[in-house]
């Protein structure tokens, strides 16, 4: 069981945001369909070629590609979400320290969701398992402004 | 109850609608949440939580709007609770509290009570020992009730069911109880009646309706008879004795049906869900006769049920029977006859009203139910076209007569005292002789006597404590009969 899990290690951890997973998941679809690699990108197909030859499976033997991405697509559905809200549009060298920090920290099978609010006009709002972290600007401005009201007058004035 | 994104900073949880069907919606996160938790969703709009798995909350909304998939919601660590107080006196509320209609200056009270709190215990209970009085001669004298008691009110629709609550309400406020009418479900129109009624009689400043209209929220109209009860529980810590009406049950269970179906519980007999019996249960059960640290209160509860075509044997019907007090049951065979209200003595049932009568009401009431039966056998024997004897003409005569006293117009009330004399002449040939009818104008302008003429009520009320049974009083009509009715006449 452990090394069927093991033989996805590479292609779920090549994955970071729910957008690529969902890009992914629909690319196995067609390939399913068409039975041919031709039909998906290429990046996507190096990856699952690439899978298939590293764990010594038969990419032209058809239960063996079906049960595979069988497999693929209920780990794709149990990978964790972390929501992130972010003011600005993060460059893929930003997504993939995010994501190398969360594995770091809390190891494989979670991805990023990432919104884009310029309302929190800085920081990040970190959204997963239901709890709600605020780690914005407008939230610290917010706080500012609320608990030392006073001395901002004052200051001013 | 404070906003979203102070509940969302202070609690620190969110979630976000997965799937909406009407009125249940299914959430994910809130990894915190309990039962009966409120939640709020960003647009404002609240909830609560029914159940829980540990993927999938299961809100109930109390919006008709759609919630869209991805709509945010953060829990609140609180519970429902409806806001109780002097302040709702003569107030149509929502069970949340809010006005139905535009009320000026309508202050909500600061005080608010948990709608779901459990009944009290056995220790907290006390015998049923006082009579209620509806001022409505067949009930009081025949099918008596007791404060504390819950009696249900049974019958087809468009039988004086709701009639026959506004004239009990009636009389209970203006002996100084506080009375609670709880519309569920209903059409505006009835929930205006009802408030009109209260107007015109000037008792609306002793009423409060809660009510919920036929095209509200479900979970609204499933939350109103609960609602209800905690008022009804906060007056009567406050020391007054409350009268309930819950109008009606058959609605609340259609209501609660259609939720649990939405929220896919396996449906029971007549796709109701298991706990329906529970749901009712543990509502009614909050009622009764309490031992409070202002002495004995009650909260009398009148919970409504509908048949169809006369069937007491329905799902609903027989568990709302089984968890009451006995019943009132609205023949609408007698309401075709005439009969007001069109109450069937033989079909109605009271476990704990007799106990509060005196030897004297308890005679009058064997009398008149071994009468009423006689009588009954006699007209149906008399259908046949027999020739009948002097002595059953005389019998049906006077079936007819106590029929006649045990009708009543639709917004009056009589003291019980004065239906116990007027019986009691009647009985003694006494109102007859002097031809006087035991039903509209005569007895209107007596009503009316004894209420405003002190010393007439207390010489009645007096003569009515010195009969220790009903052939004492029998005795003391013979003697002081004519002389009563004088006084009433004039």
């Amino acid at each position: 069981m452990k090394k069927n899990v093991l033989i996805y290690f590479d292609l779920i951890t090549s994955l970071r945001t729910t957008q690529e997973v969902a890009s992914f998941a629909s690319e196995i679809d067609t390939f399913m369909l068409e039975n041919t690699l031709d039909s998906i990108s290429e990046d996507s197909a190096r990856k699952i070629m690439q899978a298939f030859s590293k764990n010594n499976l038969d990419i032209n033997n058809k239960n063996t590609v079906v049960s595979f991405f069988k497999t693929l697509k209920e780990l794709l559905k149990k990978l964790k979400v972390i929501k992130l809200v972010l003011a600005f549009d993060p460059t893929r060298k930003t997504i993939e320290n995010i994501h190398n920090f969360v594995k770091n920290i809390a190891g494989i099978g979670y991805i990023l969701d990432i919104e884009i609010s310029e309302d929190v006009l800085g920081g990040a709002v970190i959204i997963f398992n239901g709890k709600y972290y605020d780690f914005t600007l407008k939230k610290s401005i917010e706080d500012t402004f609320g608990t030392k009201n006073k001395e901002i007058l004052g200051f001013m004035q | 109850m404070k906003d979203f994104k102070y509940y969302l900073n202070s609690i620190s949880e969110i979630g976000f609608v997965e799937e909406a069907s009407n009125a249940i919606v299914h959430i994910s996160g809130l990894p915190k949440v309990v039962t009966s938790e409120i939640v709020i969703f960003e647009t404002g709009k609240i909830g609560i939580v029914l159940s829980f798995t540990s993927e999938i909350v299961e809100v109930l909304v109390f919006s008709k709007e759609p919630m869209g998939q991805g709509t945010k919601v953060v829990r609140t660590n609180e519970f429902l609770k409806v806001p109780v107080g002097k302040e709702l006196f003569g107030r149509i509320i929502d069970p949340l509290g809010n006005p139905l209609t535009s009320m000026d200056a309508y202050k909500k009270p600061e005080e608010s009570r948990g709608i779901n709190s459990l009944a009290g215990g056995i220790l907290s209970r006390k015998t049923i020992t006082r009579q209620l009085e509806t001022g409505i001669p067949i009930v009081d004298l025949v099918m008596p009730l007791g404060f504390g008691q819950r009696e249900l009110i049974i019958g087809d629709r468009k039988t004086g069911k709701t009639n026959f609550l506004m004239q009990t309400i009636l009389a209970q406020v203006k002996q100084g109880h506080i009375c609670i009418y709880a519309a569920i479900g209903k059409k505006r129109l009835d929930i205006k009646d009802a408030e009109d009624f209260f107007k015109k009689h000037g008792i609306f400043d002793r009423v409060i309706i809660v009510a919920s209209g036929f095209d509200d929220p479900i979970g609204l109209s499933y939350l109103v008879p609960f609602s209800a009860m905690t008022i009804s529980e906060y007056f009567r810590d406050e020391g007054y004795d409350v009268l309930l009406a819950l109008d009606d049950l058959t609605t609340h269970a259609k209501f609660y049906r259609e939720i649990s179906l939405l929220g896919k519980k396996f449906p029971g007999r007549n796709s109701y869900p298991g706990d329906i019996f529970y749901t009712h249960a543990k509502l009614l059960e909050r009622a009764g006769n309490f031992v409070t640290e202002k002495g004995e209160k009650a909260i009398t509860c009148l919970p409504v049920v509908e048949t169809v075509q006369g069937d007491l044997s329905g799902y609903i019907q027989t568990n709302i029977m089984s968890m009451t007090d006995g019943h009132l049951y609205f023949d609408s065979d007698l309401f075709a006859k005439g009969r007001r209200p069109a109450i069937n003595p033989f079909l109605s049932v009271t476990r704990v009203g007799r106990q509060t009568q005196s030897t004297l009401k308890r005679d009058i009431n064997r009398e008149i139910l071994s009468f009423l039966t006689i009588s009954e056998k006699m007209q149906n024997f008399s259908h046949f076209g027999a020739e009948l004897t002097e002595a059953s003409k005389v019998t049906l005569a006077v079936g007819e007569k106590v029929i006649k006293f045990l009708d009543q117009g639709p917004s009056t009330t009589m003291p019980i005292n004065l239906q116990i004399l007027l019986f009691s002449m009647l009985w003694d040939n006494i109102l007859q002789n002097r031809n006087i009818e035991p039903i509209g104008a005569d007895v209107n302008k007596m009503i009316e006597i004894y209420k405003t003429k002190p010393n007439v009520s207390r010489t009645i009320d007096q003569t009515i404590t010195d009969a220790k049974t009903f052939n004492d009083m029998l005795k003391i009509m013979r003697e002081k009969g004519e002389q009563l009715l004088t006084s009433l006449k004039t």
